[in-house]
């Protein structure tokens, strides 16, 4: 009696309980869809007025404004941008290059430091530390740096000179760092005392681990090669070394300043489709890496590390 | 004495770390340390030929432009308040996605969603300032077009500087959502799934969860997230300043940060000196605002620390 | 520094070896500043009379901008010539458009050895010569460029001099200028409007625009420091602005210019309320200030624009249906500045004999100057039956448009096919136009300044430009800004100034 009465309770309890939940899913789901949706339109529409405003001509830019279908099609920016394409092609190399060399290398150094940082054994981690963040805060302006790389370590148009600037980032150094302490410590005690080094259980233990902080990391340094054209802007000189945002800003630069500046120069103005040619860049530029994204975003699945601890 | 035999006792017991964080050292020496010769130049008339050691010392002369008027004080002000709005709304946004978004259950919606978030980061300043005018112009702009289909009476957001923060806040926080959602989608991600299971079993719905495993679990992310803005609070984000108000005097006054000031003033003389004292300004007064917030946050926890 | 150097690329070398997997290919110095060194040192101290040019060596130039794909073609024919003629061949290296404000003074500042430099006023020559950027050059061209120093003229010389010392070879080149109304001819034969002489006619061609051409902007104006009419109200009684981001001006020939802030003369006052009330009738938008469109005449969206007579040309080109007129819009002419376009040789050369030598050729040959600003004849240019140059492959090599403007030699000039009719006509007129300035060549030294200085042009950027546009209310906004101007040194400006022009005429020059 008693026994059938308590379970009686705890069936309606759970019943209870599966109520409740179910209805905050629906709440949840309802909420969620909606403002997962509003977010990814509002980021949508820009970007598709984008690519279509590339193929529009500029006369209809000019005068009507962005739209989400071409008002006078024309294909004049592309037509430039490939003018000669083989400029094109190479410059995809050079960045596609100094992208995968400078990840690669950033990435394995950023976890590496980032990893020792957060050896609760390895005394003087927070000197260490305080020692690479104090570069964020003061740094000795462009004139020393350009001295430096330039007269002091010869770097002036060579490619290292694209990949050493953006190898070691102190921010994802500690969003690194951040993210390794959430590994759990016995892991490299146990390995410690079955006589594994400290280099082989970041390499063998800690960087498996670390998958989704490896995706994210690789992701935004990648990102940030590939959109970089500052540091061609300062230090390559010939063409067949540029990368291709620099190659695309120089470009587009080129065709808005030489109205306004060679002026006086006596020279024929071509007619330049600025406002598409702006677009088309950006199209042209965003396209491999949004091919690359999915690629990284299997890693963001919840439950990975913890599969690969047990494993 | 004691002391460099614990260094050295240290740095022997620790041989391999040592070695693995040397790279990093030296990266750091070379790259940035060394060419830290040039904050002088904010303390000296710059003369080429000279060298940065070699030319004259000028005080604190390069200092005084920033300060004439009381023009530095008020951007200041505003580089520090839209630093610290920003904060809060881009990555009180991001963190909102990311909860969200992790715990729906359509995978393919998940997926695609995401990667549709994250194309404005790819969307360059430039392109988005002419979003921006095409919006918000009196003649020919979106808002303008739909007020008057209304049958209201147009206002002209160019002569309300005040609305403009407002603006920059929103096309901050969409440019930078889906980049910064990935950490915390990547956060969550690396939360131990065993958690999530046991609350499943004591029968917590998903809000529950979210208050009590997710948000707790990526707290360390979010406040070290926190602080490492907090050390850029006295850097503007100057081609989001510059390309969305550009040169529109009209506007300065709610819109005008460090960064967008220098380069206004500075423009025509290209004063080298002058440039690297107001960077030396900036450093300064980020460089205590950090040690000191991070001295706080040490007190509270001390693993949440930046060093 | 140099033991240092070679320290550091030791510890260096550790943490490249993982690089050098990835980038053999690009690991190698660069070898074009190595091979330039070795050249012969100091100018004046050689005391020969022949130059030497028994050793080989490579120039160093940088100039402004981005070739075409036919530029090389055409420097490897320059550089035959010069290998022939002075045992010497140029090495260019470009500095775009894209961030040339910012690249050149680097370049300059970090003291990189460069043998032969574009430079100009609007690269801001003067101060980059008082920082000790470039080579006192008057001796240096006396021994290797004598015929271009003699030919040129005796005010170019006196411009280009700082301190009383020469640092920059300027372009050989007269130049009136006046920024004029730029019409559309073909509305302006609709509407039966006659030629503009005045600000008002101006006005009544907008008005007529806005009333029947709805889909044009009458102005075309758009966002840069120069929008609006200042200028061509300035010039109305002779009065010419000391510096363009200063409220500061004098009477342009005035013998003995007094400096009056002009900001506080009525008439401002009421120009100001006129530009009121021109903005609220519609001749350009009210959000003006945002709008990066600076092609709208261009596009065919604008009805005037208000430019050069360069410009002028180019649209008429481009647009021979239009029938672009152009009128002067400032009271007189202005002889632009000789400096606009100069070459100068960096401190930091290593062959600044070459250098010089190179300048002298090239300001002496014409072929070699055609060759260098026009590319090769047949391939990229011919002379018409007119003497005009027509471009033949302006894709490949565009024709005076990539960077030898600090070349520049008037009898070497020639004007490009299908220009207006009333090309010359216009030229002469301008001409007719010019009236002398008595501080032409007056430099302003920022340097006592430099703090007030970037605060006035801050307060004329953030005040000045929304009232001539008649954004804000013309009584109080001229108020605020004569108020920030005070408030920003405007004052000390005005009497460091005057004390600098009355240093300037006392001294013989």
């Amino acid at each position: 009696m008693s026994a059938s009465f308590e379970s009686a309770r705890m069936l309606r309890d759970r019943a209870q309980i599966g109520a409740r939940r179910s209805g905050a899913i629906v709440v949840f789901n309802i909420l969620g869809y909606s403002l997962v949706s509003v977010a990814a339109l509002l980021c949508l529409i820009p970007f598709l007025m984008v690519i279509s405003g590339s193929f529009t001509s500029d006369h209809a830019i000019s005068n009507y404004g962005y739209s989400l279908i071409p008002k006078e099609f024309s294909v004049k920016a592309y037509s430039i941008l490939f003018r000669y394409p083989e400029d094109i092609l190479r410059a995809y190399g050079v960045s596609i290059f100094v992208t995968v060399c400078g990840t690669f290398l950033g990435l394995f150094l950023v976890s590496m430091t980032g990893y020792v940082l957060n050896r609760k054994d390895f005394r003087y981690r927070n000197v260490i530390a305080f020692f690479f963040y104090f570069t964020t805060l003061f740094n000795g302006g462009l004139v020393s740096y350009y001295i430096m790389m330039i007269r002091y370590y010869h770097l002036k148009d060579n490619l290292l000179s694209l990949i050493i600037p953006g190898i070691l980032n102190v921010f994802y150094l500690i969003i690194m760092r951040s993210f390794m302490s959430s590994i759990p410590e016995a892991i490299s005690e146990s390995a410690k005392i079955d006589g594994a080094g400290d280099f082989t259980i970041f390499y063998k233990l800690i960087l498996p681990l670390s998958k989704p902080a490896l995706a994210t990391i690789g992701l935004f340094i990648a990102l940030e090669y590939w959109n970089d054209w500052y540091n061609a802007m300062l230090f390559i000189t010939s063409n067949e070394k540029f990368p291709l945002q620099y190659m695309l800003y120089n470009m587009l630069s080129e065709s808005e300043s030489i109205s306004r500046i060679s002026a006086t120069a006596n020279v024929n103005v071509q007619d330049m489709p600025t406002q598409s040619l702006k677009l088309a860049m950006a199209v042209i530029a965003t396209g491999p890496i949004i091919f690359a994204y999915p690629f990284v975003q299997k890693y963001f699945i919840r439950g990975i590390t913890v599969g690969a601890v047990k494993g | 004495m004691r002391r460099k035999n614990g260094i050295v006792l240290e740095l022997n017991k620790n041989r391999t770390l040592f070695m693995m964080v040397l790279p990093a050292i030296l990266y750091f020496i070379m790259f940035a340390y060394l060419p830290m010769a040039g904050i002088l130049l904010a303390f000296k008339n710059y003369q080429y030929n000279l060298g940065i050691f070699g030319s004259p010392w000028a005080g604190l002369d390069n200092f005084k432009f920033f300060f004439t008027s009381g023009t530095g004080f008020i951007v200041t002000r505003n580089t520090i308040l839209y630093n610290f709005f920003m904060l809060i709304t881009s990555h009180g946004l991001a963190i909102l996605i990311a909860v969200v978004l992790t715990e729906l259950h359509g995978k393919w919606f998940k997926r695609v969603s995401q990667s549709i978030i994250f194309l404005p980061y790819f969307m360059s300043w430039i392109i988005v300032g002419v979003f921006v005018y095409n919006l918000f112009n009196d003649e020919t702009g979106v808002l303008q077009t739909v007020m008057k289909a209304l049958h209201m009476k147009p206002v002209s957001l160019y002569s309300l500087p005040s609305i403009w923060k407002y603006i920059i806040l929103f096309f901050n926080s969409w440019k930078w959502l889906g980049y910064n959602s990935v950490v915390y989608i990547a956060a969550i991600a690396g939360l131990d799934e065993e958690c999530y299971e046991a609350a499943d079993i004591d029968g917590a719905n998903v809000f529950q969860k979210i208050r009590n495993i997710t948000i707790p679990g990526i707290m360390p992310t979010i406040i070290i997230l926190m602080l490492l803005n907090i050390g850029r609070i006295m850097r503007g984000d100057f081609q989001m300043f510059y390309q969305i108000v550009g040169n529109n005097g009209q506007l300065f006054n709610a819109t005008d940060v460090i960064d967008t000031y220098v380069f206004r003033s500075l423009i025509n003389s290209g004063d080298i000196g002058m440039s690297a004292a107001a960077a030396f300004y900036q450093s300064f007064l980020g460089f205590f605002i950090i040690i000191f917030v991070n001295f706080l946050v040490k007190k509270y926890n001390k693993d949440y620390a930046l060093f | 520094m140099k033991k240092f150097s070679l320290v550091t690329m030791a510890v260096f070398t550790s943490a490249a070896l993982a690089l050098a997997g990835c980038s053999s290919s690009s690991s190698t110095a660069p070898s074009g500043s190595d091979a330039a060194s070795s050249g012969s040192s100091s100018g004046s101290s050689s005391s020969s009379t022949a130059p030497d040019t028994s050793k080989a060596v490579v120039l160093n130039m940088y100039l402004l901008g981005a070739p075409g794909k036919g530029y090389d073609a055409m420097l490897q024919k320059f550089n035959e010539e010069l290998k022939k003629r002075i045992n010497a061949t140029v090495k260019v290296t470009w500095i775009g458009w894209a961030d040339y404000k910012q690249k050149y003074p680097l370049v300059l500042s970090s003291g990189e050895p460069i043998d032969l430099i574009y430079t100009a006023n609007w690269l801001n020559y003067s101060t980059e010569a008082q920082k000790g950027a470039f080579m006192p050059l008057t001796d240096l061209l006396k021994k290797y460029a004598p015929k271009s120093y003699a030919e040129e003229p005796k005010k170019a010389l006196d411009e280009a001099s700082i301190n009383g010392k020469l640092y920059a070879l300027p372009s050989n080149y007269t130049y009136y200028d006046n920024e004029g109304y730029i019409m559309r001819g073909d509305l302006m034969q609709k509407y039966n409007i006659g030629p503009i002489t005045s600000i008002d006619d101006y006005g009544k061609y907008l008005d007529t625009i806005k009333q029947h051409e709805p889909s044009f902007d009458p102005t075309g104006y758009y966002n840069t420091a120069n929008v609006g009419l200042d200028g061509q109200f300035l010039t109305q009684n002779n009065e010419k602005g000391i510096d363009s981001n200063l409220p500061l001006a004098y009477t342009v020939n005035d013998p003995h210019p007094k400096l009056v802030n002009y900001l506080d003369e009525p008439r401002w006052a009421d120009y100001f309320k006129q530009m009121k009330d021109w903005a609220d009738k519609g001749y350009w938008s009210k959000s003006v200030l945002s709008n990066k469109d600076d092609s709208m005449f261009d596009n065919g969206k604008a009805a005037s624009k208000i430019w050069n007579v360069d410009h002028f040309n180019s649209d008429y080109i481009n647009h021979p249906e239009w029938k672009v007129q152009f009128y002067p819009g400032e009271k007189y002419s202005r002889l632009t500045s000789y400096t606009q376009d100069a070459m100068a040789i960096p401190a930091s050369a290593k062959n600044p004999e070459r250098a010089a030598m190179m300048i002298e050729l090239v300001r002496q040959n014409e072929d070699l100057y055609d060759l260098l600003t026009y590319g090769i004849k047949g391939t990229d240019f011919e002379i018409e039956s007119d003497g005009t140059l027509k471009a033949l492959n302006p894709e490949n090599f565009e024709p005076d448009g990539y960077g030898a403007w600090g070349f520049r030699e008037d009898r070497f000039r020639k004007d490009l096919a299908g220009s207006s009719p009333d090309l010359q006509k216009v030229r002469d007129n301008l001409k007719s136009l010019y009236i002398p300035d008595t501080l032409h060549d007056f430099t302003l030294n920022l340097d006592p300044i430099k703090n007030q200085y970037a605060a006035v042009s801050n307060v004329m950027q953030q005040y000045e430009i929304p009232l001539r546009l008649g954004l804000v209310d013309p009584v109080s906004g001229l108020k605020t800004l004569q108020d920030k101007l005070k408030a920003a040194g405007i004052d000390q400006i005005q009497t460091e100034v005057q004390k600098q022009i009355d240093a300037f005429l006392s001294s013989p020059h």
